[in-house]
């Protein structure tokens, strides 16, 4: 994506909101989920929150700002749906738990905005991981994502497990200069050794 | 972004500041909900478990409802040299011929002739959709288009179930006794169809417009083999155990990875498969023996008969463009452009003359209807001639 894709969203293209898209949806969707507990109404709640985005696409001139108002729009919109959900099931099990939830969320703020730092970090890491070299991401994500052995990698790509190894090694040297803390890094070679 | 996030990556980074760590510490101390997430961010595997929880959710799927809701308000302006393109560019000019379009009309209609309508637009013509047809294994024909959602059948240990409109999937009851015959089940989509399919292993397929995949309505045994003719787009499970083979006519993929497309109309010059995640085996039918070429994310094996070549570095995006709703093309030529208009639209192309020589780079949603893919054919001179669903440049 080019730098000029805020240009193109604000007018309207519809490839660079795609771009928009492919960023935001799925962190969103985790942090909507964290919110009302039910992954498909997560996934609806994100959608509208998008088309309201794509409606006001000419107020925005930074990524930044469009992240904000989709992190905020997205917590109203989990907010506005416990608040309907409680109050149109009243006298069943259903509205307990709504109720419970909507509560939990309005007295404790704090545990909703605890929820959005976490979605928006593990955005950051994800968006790191995506943008490791094409075979060490492959490879990085088979043993991390997927939790296969080196051996088992090495025999699906036929390469060495020397080879799967140096190129683990090589996507968490890059991620570490971008994000992991020397002891985390130390526990993840524990991690990765074990396999 | 929450303060409370970027104290976070910075701690993560190992760039915080003694002031900036001191905020971060206040933030802790305020709620066990705060350490809570600070101490998940840290551990390698609730990372890990969260990163997969998050690759779950549907992006695919989402995007073209989406899509199909905006689609109405895009506008078309003109391109700027520098930026990306979005809408067709013209390369180079290219030489006119003049038509006679009325002639091939009146030899395939056998009435007296009339008048044969000048004008380019005489209806509109909608653009493709979830069309497919399901062949079961006792030749039961099922259009899945009307088919209604929820059980459509029942095949050996598999139930197929509509999950709503343009998505097939199958999902294996509990086995009762051993082996049962392997079912194959056939979906074809036709010109100006497209169709998702969930395997019986949870692998997702995705069909373009004519095309055809063929399968087994269970997957037992050693492996996972599926026959695919036209188009179609993998996203497959990962089974070590059991490894995954897509078939073409001459050509066999074995899927070490997750997510490629595979481009085997007979029309193209090429098989075309294409790896976005993971790795993949390609080799030819022919050569029993060989042990084929790995393909590594971005790269897309070509074969034409029994030759097989690497491209390095291809355009990902425009070769699955189409299952995210668009066209894109990088320097295509007219005859490319026309070929998967045609398949989506369901248009003849005619060429009247020699083809213009121009080559095109941009795109389109697919959810367009015909008549403004052709106001952007004729912004960019392309001179063409239409009669319903037959197309004639010139």
């Amino acid at each position: 994506m080019n730098e000029h894709w805020i240009a193109d969203f604000k007018n309207g293209r519809s490839t660079a909101f795609n771009h928009v898209f492919r960023s935001f949806y799925k962190p969103l969707c985790y942090f909507a989920a964290s919110l009302v507990k039910t992954e498909p109404e997560a996934e609806d709640i994100v959608t509208e929150v998008m088309l309201k985005l794509w409606s006001l696409r000419g107020d925005f001139e930074s990524e930044s700002s469009i992240k904000g108002f989709l992190y905020i729009s997205v917590k109203n919109a989990c907010l506005d749906f416990l608040k309907r959900a409680s109050r149109s099931v009243p006298h069943q099990k259903e509205y307990f738990y709504y109720e419970e939830l909507r509560r939990l969320l309005e007295e404790n703020n704090n545990y909703v905005s605890a929820q959005m730092a976490k979605a928006e970090v593990l955005q950051e890491i994800s968006q790191e991981i995506d943008r490791l070299p094409e075979k060490c991401r492959a490879i990085f994500r088979m043993s991390f994502l997927e939790g296969l052995k080196n051996d088992d990698i090495a025999g699906i790509l036929n390469l060495s497990a020397h080879t799967v190894k140096a190129q683990k090694a090589r996507g968490l040297k890059i991620l570490r200069t971008t994000l992991l803390k020397k002891r985390l890094l130390a526990v993840w070679n524990i991690f990765f050794a074990a396999f | 972004m929450e303060r409370s996030a970027e104290l976070i990556l910075k701690y993560l980074r190992g760039k915080i500041t003694p002031a900036e760590h001191g905020e971060l510490e206040e933030w802790l101390s305020a709620s066990p909900v705060n350490r809570q997430v600070f101490s998940d961010l840290n551990n390698p595997d609730k990372v890990s478990a969260a990163l997969k929880q998050i690759d779950r959710f549907k992006e695919d799927e989402a995007w073209t409802g989406v899509s199909a809701k905006i689609e109405g308000e895009i506008e078309i302006l003109p391109v700027h040299p520098s930026a990306r393109q979005y809408w067709f560019r013209v390369g180079w000019a290219a030489a006119l011929l003049v038509l006679m379009a009325g002639s091939a009309y009146w030899f395939m209609n056998r009435q007296a002739p009339r008048e044969v309508p000048r004008t380019n637009r005489t209806t509109d013509v909608a653009p493709g959709g979830n069309k497919a047809v399901l062949t079961l294994a006792d030749g039961t024909i099922i259009v899945l288009d009307s088919a209604a959602n929820g059980l459509v059948s029942e095949q050996g240990d598999a139930t197929v179930i509509k999950l709503k409109d343009g998505q097939l999937a199958y999902k294996i009851k509990e086995v009762e006794d051993d082996h049962t015959t392997i079912l194959y089940n056939t979906i074809k989509t036709p010109r100006g169809g497209q169709y998702q399919i969930i395997l019986p292993d949870g692998s997702a397929v995705w069909l373009n417009a004519a095309s055809s995949l063929r399968f087994p309505a269970s997957f037992t045994g050693e492996s996972r083999r599926v026959e695919l003719s036209g188009e179609a787009y993998f996203e497959v499970r990962q089974n070590a155990a059991s490894p995954f083979f897509v078939q073409t006519d001459n050509c066999e993929v074995q899927v070490l990875g997750t997510g490629f497309n595979v481009n085997a109309y007979t029309n193209e010059a090429s098989v075309n498969t294409t790896l976005i995640e993971g790795a993949l085996r390609v080799k030819t039918i022919a050569d029993g023996a060989d042990d084929g070429v790995i393909v590594a994310p971005g790269q897309q094996i070509r074969q034409t008969n029994k030759v097989l070549k690497l491209y390095e570095q291809v355009n990902v995006e425009e070769v699955v463009a189409w299952k995210n709703g668009y066209f894109s093309f990088d320097k295509a030529d007219i005859k490319t452009v026309m070929r998967q208009l045609a398949r989506w639209y369901d248009l003849e192309v005619v060429y009247g003359g020699p083809l213009p020589t121009r080559r095109f780079t941009g795109g389109m949603q697919r959810s367009l209807p015909l008549s403004a893919v052709l106001d952007i054919l004729k912004n960019n001179n392309v001179k063409f001639e239409t009669d319903g669903r037959k197309i004639t440049l010139f």
